[in-house]
């Protein structure tokens, strides 16, 4: 029973430590990733700027006001894309070499050599 | 929602297979550390890759080493939850043990848990905060594991380690915490534990409820940042003003800026705020603020009850965005009226009113807050009322948010009786916090105290401030009149120059305030009040009966037994004039609230129209003053006499049948009055001619009592005569009492005499015999003795002291001769 018990709960931490570092570790990244856009958005305002793309600049209805609106926003909404498409890039290419370590381990572990342009 | 169950098969192996199993969970542990290291260092290529994976798997163990498999911050929506994984390895640990000795020891699983839980600082610390020596409870524990305990099935055993593991996972839940700790391992012992724990609990006064919030501090005293209870009181004068908003769909508002200040602005700099209580309160004003019309909201509550409060934590959740989208990205101005209106006559506040509605209506981002919107009504000023007129017109257009706050006495005067201004806003009412929220509340606030003051505060101070606070201290609500009292003790407790707060200091500082006896009756007071009958009759004459129920009442409640809800004691004092009734309750008034000054006293004949129940509770708009709420607003600890109680008017008498029963009374703008810490004597000469002789005739005193309730009726109703703790009929005086009654009075001269003069003065029996004939009536009882000792003792006695016939130190002796006239020679 005993011996049962322990293998178990070596069972148990092996499939925690895969967990731990692809579930948990992907969460910890997409937590990051969206605490590092929401401060972004602070000052990019995506959001709030895709709802009022179409309203006019500091409620000048005129013609001017509406046209300098859309530009200006659109402007920043681009910049705010590229901005975040360019974050989102980053933490994609981390989180990949994150998942790659342990295979990558293990493969040097017994002696498997890759060839990463192979690969691509 | 999900279900919970508990499986975990370690408690189904024997003990060598759980000793087997530590030792192995540790060594492995161990071996991984090392052959990480090794093979890191090792010549081999390979190796040093596989070196690093293990220090990978070893770094992850060494991580989770004191954590639980999964967290309960991340709960799954639905399905089934083994709560096994959500227990710390800690917890996991003292479980184990316990089970160990319960199954092999032959003890109860419970008491050995508790006994584990113990030695965790954590809990150590939280049951130190409630006043009770850790110490002690542990010895106590020890002592109970130690007695023989049936041997148990180990499947009842198991079943019962499910049930307490469920019961700490849902203590842990609601706690907001990561894992389940030893603490809610406590905790669930104190709520389902087994009858050995339950008696510990009992003991030691431990509430499981006071438990948990005690566990707020040890959980927060390791932290650096602790949550900000008080919104406002920490502004940050350099707090920047974002001129537009991140849209950029506003504009900026300099003249509101210039009137107001930003609450948005202040979330941002200062720190993060947060609610306790009125959750439904701050929902609403959620509700009305994001509607499409009429979003304007109207907070009345008193003062310190949590207005601003939850308008500060609507600026924190707009900032996080954690609102209705259509408030998302708004700004949360406060208008400063009295600096609007200042230094401008009407044109100018018109003309600042104008530009502020403007800009606020071209910036579109703003919802108004308006502090003590009543201002705006108040027709004591031109310039106030002015405002009214602008502003309301320009709020009730639903162009944009407004939230408003006032007091409910404000509220009924200015704004209930102004239909325009009424309709304008939906009123949310912001009622006092509970007592337990209070209790959190102040947990909370006390770990910041403890900071600043370098004072430790028990748990058990806390409980005390808030029940003091709220069974005294009515002007303000909860949690303000308990940190006001805290504040207090603690300000008193540096001043002692002591580092811990505890009860009584609590106690202490009420006492002072309110001058009621809150503390459990010293040797000193308990020896008084079991000779209170003595203490009593050195100053009134006979009237045994009514002596005797006010002490047995007075006894009943510094003991703490007398009834809960109502005053201390009412009494019905019936007999004829000049017998002793008022005398009865000035002399209590004395012994019992410390001066006759104590003495609240009305005269009922002056309320035998309708119109006088105003008079007495005061009129709703706070005009008229209420003679009898206000007095014991003033002095909740006194003594109330209602003389010539039969005379007043019915509507009048009503008002009575609910001080008598529940001890309260609301006043005309709606306040309630305490009147548990009065006593209440209503006297009537009612019947007096049906006591005098039904005494005469020698009946039975009890007997009279009786008929007297029944002939009684015809003056007070029913329900209002059994609402009295007693009906006491007094006696008629005798002549054996009026010379008592003459002697006493005779003393209280002398006594004044020698202290003011010097001079001693002594009555021999003739003069005292003559003085109490002169000074009884039948009609009118004792009352003309004071008349007859100051026209035959008094007058003569002080035309000698003028004259220098008597002068000071010389010793007069008093007598009458046949002819009545008093003689006042000196004594040898």
């Amino acid at each position: 029973m005993a011996i049962k018990y322990i293998a178990e709960q070596f069972t148990l931490w092996l499939a925690d430590f895969f967990r731990h570092w692809y579930f948990d570790g992907l969460f910890l990244f997409l937590r990051t990733f969206v605490k590092t856009l929401s401060f972004l958005d602070r000052i990019f305002a995506l959001r709030v700027s895709l709802k009022n793309i179409f309203k006019p600049m500091y409620q000048d209805n005129s013609f001017i006001g509406y046209v300098m609106g859309f530009s200006f926003r659109s402007l920043r909404i681009i910049t705010a894309l590229i901005s975040y498409s360019f974050i989102a890039f980053l933490f994609l290419v981390a989180y990949l070499i994150w998942a790659a370590i342990p295979p990558y381990l293990l493969l040097k572990l017994f002696n498997i050599d890759i060839n990463v342009s192979n690969l691509l | 929602m999900f279900q919970i169950y508990f499986k975990d098969d370690y408690y189904k192996l024997s003990f060598f297979g759980r000793l087997l199993s530590r030792v192995f969970i540790a060594t492995f542990t161990a071996i991984t550390v090392i052959g990480s290291a090794v093979f890191i260092l090792s010549e081999s290529a390979n190796l040093r890759f596989g070196g690093v994976l293990l220090a990978f798997f070893a770094g992850d163990r060494i991580f989770h080493l004191s954590k639980s498999r999964k967290s309960i911050k991340k709960l799954p929506r639905g399905g089934k939850i083994n709560v096994a994984d959500y227990i710390s390895p800690k917890a996991k640990n003292m479980a184990a043990a316990a089970f160990n000795r319960a199954v092999l020891g032959e003890r109860d699983l419970s008491v050995e848990m508790m006994l584990e839980t113990l030695t965790v600082r954590e809990v150590k610390e939280a049951i130190r905060r409630l006043g009770i020596d850790p110490v002690k409870v542990k010895e106590r524990v020890i002592e109970i594991s130690g007695k023989n305990f049936p041997k148990q099935d180990k499947n009842l055993l198991k079943d019962k380690m499910e049930t307490t593991a469920k019961e700490a996972f849902k203590i842990a839940l609601k706690a907001g915490e990561r894992s389940v700790t030893p603490a809610d391992f406590l905790v669930a012992q104190g709520r389902a534990g087994s009858d050995s724990v339950i008696k510990v609990f009992r003991l030691f006064d431990i509430d499981p409820d006071d438990l948990e919030k005690a566990l707020i501090f040890g959980r927060l005293a390791k932290e650096r940042n602790v949550p900000s209870t008080s919104f406002f009181a920490r502004r940050m004068p350099t707090t920047k003003i974002r001129p537009v908003n991140r849209a950029w769909t506003s504009r900026p508002t300099p003249t509101l800026d210039m009137f107001g200040f930003d609450i948005t602005d202040m979330a941002v700099a200062g720190k993060s705020g947060f609610l306790i209580g009125h959750k439904n309160e701050y929902e609403r004003l959620e509700d009305i603020l994001s509607r499409p019309t009429k979003p304007n909201a109207l907070l009345v509550g008193e003062p310190g009850v949590g207005k601003e409060t939850i308008v500060g934590y609507l600026a924190y959740r707009i900032l996080k965005d954690q609102v209705p989208s259509n408030l998302f990205d708004k700004r949360l101005v406060a208008l400063n009226i009295s600096a609007l209106s200042s230094g401008a006559d009407q044109a100018e506040l018109q003309r600042r009113i104008n530009k502020i509605i403007n800009e606020i209506r071209e910036a579109g981002n703003v919802i108004l807050y308006i502090p003590e919107i009543h201002n705006l009504s108040r027709t004591s000023g031109e310039m106030y009322l002015s405002a009214a007129n602008i502003l309301l017109p320009l709020i009730s257009g639903d162009e944009f948010p407004t939230i408003g706050t006032t007091y409910p006495k404000e509220y009924k005067q200015y704004i209930d009786q102004d239909s325009a201004f009424a309709g304008v806003f939906e009123s949310i009412p912001v009622g006092e916090i509970s007592e337990d929220e209070a209790e959190e509340y102040l947990s909370y606030e006390s770990v910041v105290l403890e900071r600043e003051w370098k004072i430790e505060i028990s748990f058990a101070s806390i409980k005390k401030a808030v029940l003091i606070a709220k069974k005294y201290f009515h002007k303000k609500p909860l949690p303000s009149s308990a940190e006001d009292l805290l504040k207090e003790a603690l300000s008193e407790a540096r001043r002692r120059g002591d580092d811990v707060l505890d009860e009584s200091d609590i106690i202490r500082a009420a006492e002072k305030r309110v001058n009621i006896p809150i503390h459990h009756a010293g040797p000193a007071e308990a020896e008084k009040l079991l000779n209170l009958e003595a203490e009593i009759h050195k100053r009134l004459v006979d009237q045994e009966e009514a002596v005797g129920a006010v002490s047995r009442s007075l006894r009943e409640y510094r003991s703490g037994l007398s009834r809960k809800g109502g005053p201390i004691a009412s009494f019905l004092f019936v007999g004829p004039t000049g017998v002793g009734k008022t005398e009865l309750a000035k002399i209590l008034a004395a012994i019992q609230f410390g001066s006759e000054e104590m003495m609240v006293r009305i005269d009922m004949s002056e309320y035998q129209d309708t119109g006088s129940v105003s008079r007495l509770i005061g009129s709703s708009g706070g005009k008229i003053y209420g003679a009898l709420t206000e007095s014991v607003s003033e002095k909740p600890y006194s003594l109330i006499l209602l003389d010539e109680f039969e005379k007043a008017n019915g509507d009048v008498l009503n008002l009575f049948l609910q001080v008598l029963d529940d001890g309260r009374l609301t006043d005309g703008l709606g306040r309630t009055v305490d009147f548990q810490n009065t006593i209440i004597i209503a006297t009537s000469n009612a019947h007096s001619g049906f006591i005098k002789d039904s005494l005469d005739k020698g009946e039975d005193p009890a007997q009279i009592s009786e008929i007297l309730k029944k002939r009684l009726t015809e003056y007070f109703k029913p329900e209002l005569l059994n609402r009295f703790s007693d009906i006491i009929s007094f006696k008629t005086l005798s002549v054996s009492d009026m010379e008592k009654i003459t002697k006493l009075n005779l003393a209280s001269l002398a006594g004044m005499l020698e202290e003011s003069q010097g001079i001693m003065i002594n009555f021999d029996d003739r003069a005292v015999a003559a003085l109490a004939r002169q000074g009884y009536d039948p009609t009118f009882g004792a009352r003309p003795l004071r008349n007859a000792i100051s026209k035959s003792i008094k007058d003569p006695l002080s035309s000698k002291i003028l004259l220098g016939d008597i002068k000071r130190g010389d010793i007069v002796s008093v007598s009458c001769g046949e002819d009545g006239v008093f003689s006042f020679s000196p004594a040898s």
